[in-house]
């Protein structure tokens, strides 16, 4: 990241924009791939004047191999929401606000932006929960549902939307809760969900919710792993974990750790390189704190 | 909530004056951020500071395209501008002077924004920024 480093500090230079992405978004691992770095100049520059700025600044061999276009004046809301179309997961259809006219009567439709919180669809993760909690309700209605890491509040709101029965949702972040609370608003369940910041479990309205008989864990494999204990102790005695937020390297550790607390691996789903687990107890001992 | 972080954007942007044009636009367009909703958040969050101030913030953008961002106090450039009463720096480094700057105004300038940089004493904050003034193009004067 040196480059990007040295390209910030142009910043007080030129007025402009610098991105910095990773080219391929799919990887599995969680290694950082090949990056591309990205200046935006104003259009007195001139592609040519540019490529003097960037040798005087980043050097002449960089300056070389720098690709230079001129960006066309664009629509560009119009772009940015081209990126951002609805995503089916079983029964639920996630949009945003400028999809919302295409809702169709039987979907189980799910109003979520894509801005300061994680959880859009867009991702595998989400998708993989939701997934796998449409298989679940082919089998069972949850009675009790929690959703740690809860994000935009998506797991939670679609646990409500099917099931009207009251949801737990939290998350360690304080500004995603109070997306999360927005979305709730947003999406007309209000009334079953209650979302709010918390560490994991602990906090007294999520441990005073349980014996939850569903619990959503879209986390990362190290807080999982982590939290195995607490999940386990706050699931009901027939109840159910979907765990997510994994790459195909990190489920042996996750599943390790859920089966030191008595659960086995019901079932898998693999969607774009992350992986979703449906974890449930193999033994019949309710643990309730 | 998994957060896979696939890319950051540093942007100028006037204070509560956050559009869908350049450099916004392009910047964050071609990645297929939500726009709109970036122009919303920050405006609200900058909505009781000087109106068109720029402020340099860093978008970190996540797998699933939701992004969260940081904001940071006005450039250097923007306190060396308003010192030596220019509107742009020079476009290249070392051929003539656009403007000059007084040592006086360029320490001023180091104690504002010595919490910014990277480093710990006035002295060597403005050293630096006698250096952002050099490559603007102003002529450091006593």
């Amino acid at each position: 990241m040196g480059l990007a480093r040295a390209a910030e500090a142009l910043m007080d230079i030129a007025p402009m924009a610098i991105g910095c992405y990773e080219i391929q978004t799919a990887t599995p691992s969680w290694r950082p791939g090949q990056w591309v770095l990205e200046f935006c100049l104003e259009d007195d520059f001139g592609l040519e004047l540019a490529r003097v700025f960037i040798a005087e600044n980043l050097g002449a061999a960089r300056a070389a191999t720098a690709e230079l276009t001129e960006v066309p004046a664009a629509d560009w809301i119009a772009r940015s929401l081209e990126g951002l179309a609805p995503v089916r997961a079983g029964r639920f259809w996630l949009h945003g606000q400028h999809d919302r006219a295409q809702r169709r009567p039987h979907d189980v439709a799910l109003e979520i932006e894509a801005a300061l919180a994680f959880g859009t669809g867009h991702h595998g993760t989400t998708r993989g929960c939701l997934l796998m909690f449409d298989g679940v309700l082919k089998r069972r209605r949850p009675r009790h549902v929690l959703d740690v890491g809860t994000g935009t509040g998506v797991l939670a709101i679609a646990a409500a939307k099917v099931l009207r029965r009251r949801v737990i949702a939290g998350d360690i972040d304080p500004v995603a809760t109070r997306v999360a609370q927005a979305n709730v608003a947003l999406n007309g369940v209000r009334p079953f969900v209650r979302a709010l910041a918390a560490a994991g479990v602990d906090h007294p309205a999520l441990r005073g919710g349980a014996p939850y008989d569903l619990i959503f864990a879209n986390i990362l494999a190290a807080p999982l792993r982590g939290m195995a204990a607490d999940l386990a102790l706050a699931c009901a005695r027939h109840g159910e974990i979907i765990v997510s937020g994994l790459l195909a390297g990190d489920v042996a550790g996750v599943l390790s750790a859920f089966r030191w607390q008595g659960f086995h691996l019901a079932r898998r789903l693999d969607v774009e390189g992350w992986a979703t687990l449906l974890l449930r107890r193999i033994d019949s001992s309710a643990k309730i704190r | 909530m998994a957060k896979k972080i696939t890319g950051y954007v540093k942007l100028q942007v006037p204070a509560g004056d956050a559009k869908p044009a350049p450099p916004i636009g392009p910047a964050l367009g071609q990645r297929g951020l939500n726009i709109m909703e970036f122009c919303k958040a920050f405006n609200a969050r900058t909505a009781q500071m000087e109106k068109g101030t720029p402020i340099p913030v860093v978008i970190t953008a996540y797998g699933d395209r939701s992004f969260t961002f940081e904001m940071k106090l006005p450039p250097v450039s923007y306190f060396l501008k308003k010192a030596s009463g220019i509107t742009s720096g020079a476009k290249t480094t070392g051929r003539g002077f656009v403007g000059k700057i007084t040592k006086a105004q360029i320490d001023e300038i180091a104690a504002k924004k010595l919490p910014d940089l990277n480093c710990e004493t006035v002295e060597a904050a403005a050293a630096m920024i006698t250096g952002s003034a050099r490559s603007m193009g102003l002529e450091v004067v006593a």
